[in-house]
């Protein structure tokens, strides 16, 4: 048998160009995709603030951007526009809140300052965003050792207190002195960042 | 402010105070206005923090989950595809030797897309060529592909839609068994290694199959496809020393085919890049895992006879596997049962 088989059929060949609208559809699920990759994770930090916790943030998260998908609201998007995905999310944070008869201090306070009206700055500009990531790096290599990964474990691994104890092998009476330790200086360290933020996020 | 107070507040910020700790921080805040700003900054700086890394966030996973959630609307609408397969010709490419490509290789430096049961997602590889990946399939390839090379590893199923070539590194396919070679086409390439058939559907341009296509011989060959032709080999043949009745109906099977097949009978190559899916007188057995895939379910033939069973039937965007079960069932001698998600089909009583 012959080691090469050479299909005798033949080729049809084909001349037709793809339409326009299949290039628009290729174009429309990727400026989608562009913008899911973009804004997940920033829009679940932003959400977090509201609800605490982050799972939950995600779902809101997750779920505004398939009404986005099905409304099709993403195509009229351009880069200074992207505020109504924060007001979106901030929407659905507030609605869930209300629904679960949660109370969040963090809220009320926004609420009576006047503050839930504006998306905060840093949540739009990725300049201050990779700032405001540098400080807080530098704050936290700037921790003790044993409180820094102590901070770490809780911030991001999500660990509880007994389950950092437990792996640390410390009482968890001190997992709580470090993470005291810990948020204290984060709060003086941020604090100029913090009045900062607050007069982008009400004085505009 | 003394720090029992302050344990209390980060316990309550963190998420793990209790109930009476709860209402206690909360008396606390409302007291006085400087609790509530001190609260408010740590609580601050308890949220900002985490932009110094959001690792804790897959957005990967994120949204693979959002597409198997929306898999049929993002589909539902393509009438591109249609319109495209009846402009273009459906071929089949053929099949050559055994390549296996190095374990060794540097694995580090390779992207991998799973894409689970029930899911298929589409994506467009860095050269700017369009790979749509069928559920339970997985394609591999490296961090600089279209800079050195432009191969892909895939397990499972996935219809390429290659960009043009601007330079001249060849575009590979590599199964587990086979390698496909082609510049410019458009061409579906099914090989589960589950499966004992391993396909190759062109529907644009020109491939070629490279590997031990003839398995008597054990020797390299290559086979060349052109559109609309289709090529398909019986891998159970290459490594069929051990013999057992579950075999022996794939041995009397051809071992290599080529088909030459009209522009319209491409949807049962790639229809179910568009939820269609196409049987053309495949056995019971076959198109069962085709259905465990693409729904995500586990069905058992209870009855060795029904297995070999032929059936004809095409199915266009049916969302519950149920439903699809019943059209099959009023034509042919079976009966289902469904618990959760494993199925029971058993003949007719």
């Amino acid at each position: 048998m012959a080691e090469t088989i050479t299909s005798i059929m033949s080729a049809v060949t084909l001349t037709a160009d793809k339409p326009v609208e299949g290039n628009s559809q290729l174009s429309e699920e990727k400026v989608f995709e562009e913008l899911f990759r973009k804004y997940y994770s920033r829009l679940s930090v932003f959400a977090n603030k509201f609800v605490n916790d982050l799972q939950v943030s995600e779902e809101i998260v997750s779920d505004t951007f398939t009404y986005l998908w099905a409304q099709k609201d993403f195509l009229k998007f351009n880069s200074s526009a992207n505020a109504y995905l924060y007001r979106m999310v901030q929407n659905r944070c507030l609605n869930y809140l209300k629904h679960k008869k949660i109370e969040s201090e963090y809220v009320n306070y926004l609420a009576r300052h006047n503050m839930l009206s504006e998306i905060p700055e840093v949540s739009r500009n990725p300049y201050q965003e990779k700032e405001l990531a540098e400080q807080i790096q530098k704050a936290i290599q700037d921790l003790p050792e044993k409180c820094r990964e102590v901070f770490k474990l809780s911030r991001f691994e999500q660990l509880k207190n007994k389950e950092i104890a437990q792996q640390l092998n410390i009482s968890p009476k001190t997992v709580e002195r470090h993470m005291t330790i810990a948020l204290e200086r984060m709060r003086a360290c941020l604090k100029h960042l913090f009045v900062f933020l607050l007069m982008v996020f009400g004085g505009v | 402010m003394n720090e029992t107070v302050k344990n209390l507040l980060v316990k309550y910020i963190t998420g793990q105070a209790d109930e009476t700790e709860s209402a206690e921080v909360k008396e606390w805040i409302r007291s006085k206005p400087e609790h509530e700003k001190y609260y408010i900054e740590l609580y601050e700086a308890w949220h900002n923090s985490f932009y110094a890394n959001q690792d804790l966030i897959d957005v990967d996973q994120a949204y693979l989950s959002f597409l198997k959630k929306t898999t049929i609307p993002f589909y539902k609408k393509t009438t591109f595809w249609s319109k495209m397969a009846v402009a273009a010709c459906l071929m089949l490419a053929c099949i050559a030797g055994l390549y296996r490509y190095q374990k060794n290789r540097a694995f580090d430096s390779m992207v991998t897309l799973s894409v689970p049961k029930g899911a298929k997602r589409k994506l467009t590889l860095p050269d700017g060529s369009l790979v749509w990946v069928n559920a339970g399939s997985q394609i591999t390839y490296s961090k600089n592909f279209g800079e050195k090379n432009r191969t892909i590893y895939l397990k499972g199923e996935a219809y390429f839609d290659i960009a043009p070539a601007k330079t001249n590194i060849p575009f590979l396919v590599k199964t587990d068994r086979f390698t496909i070679r082609d510049v410019g086409t458009v061409f579906n390439v099914k090989a589960y290694p589950d499966e004992n058939v391993f396909e190759t559907a062109v529907v644009e341009g020109k491939v070629s199959v490279e590997g031990k296509i003839n398995q008597r011989s054990g020797s390299e060959s290559k086979v060349f496809l052109d559109a609309n032709q289709v090529l398909s080999i019986n891998t159970h043949r290459v490594n069929a020393q051990h013999s057992s009745p579950e075999l022996n109906k794939h041995l009397h099977a051809e071992p290599v085919k080529v088909l030459q097949i009209d522009p319209q009978e491409v949807n049962e190559y790639n229809g179910w890049k568009e939820d269609v899916l196409v049987f053309d007188g495949d056995t019971f057995e076959d198109i069962m895992r085709v259905l465990e895939r693409r729904y995500d379910v586990k069905i058992l033939i209870a009855d060795e006879s029904l297995k070999n069973l032929k059936y004809v039937g095409t199915f266009k965007n049916i969302r519950s596997i149920s439903a699809v079960l019943k059209v099959i069932e009023e034509t042919t001698p079976i009966t289902c049962h469904t618990e959760g998600s494993q199925i029971t089909i058993d003949k007719d009583q």
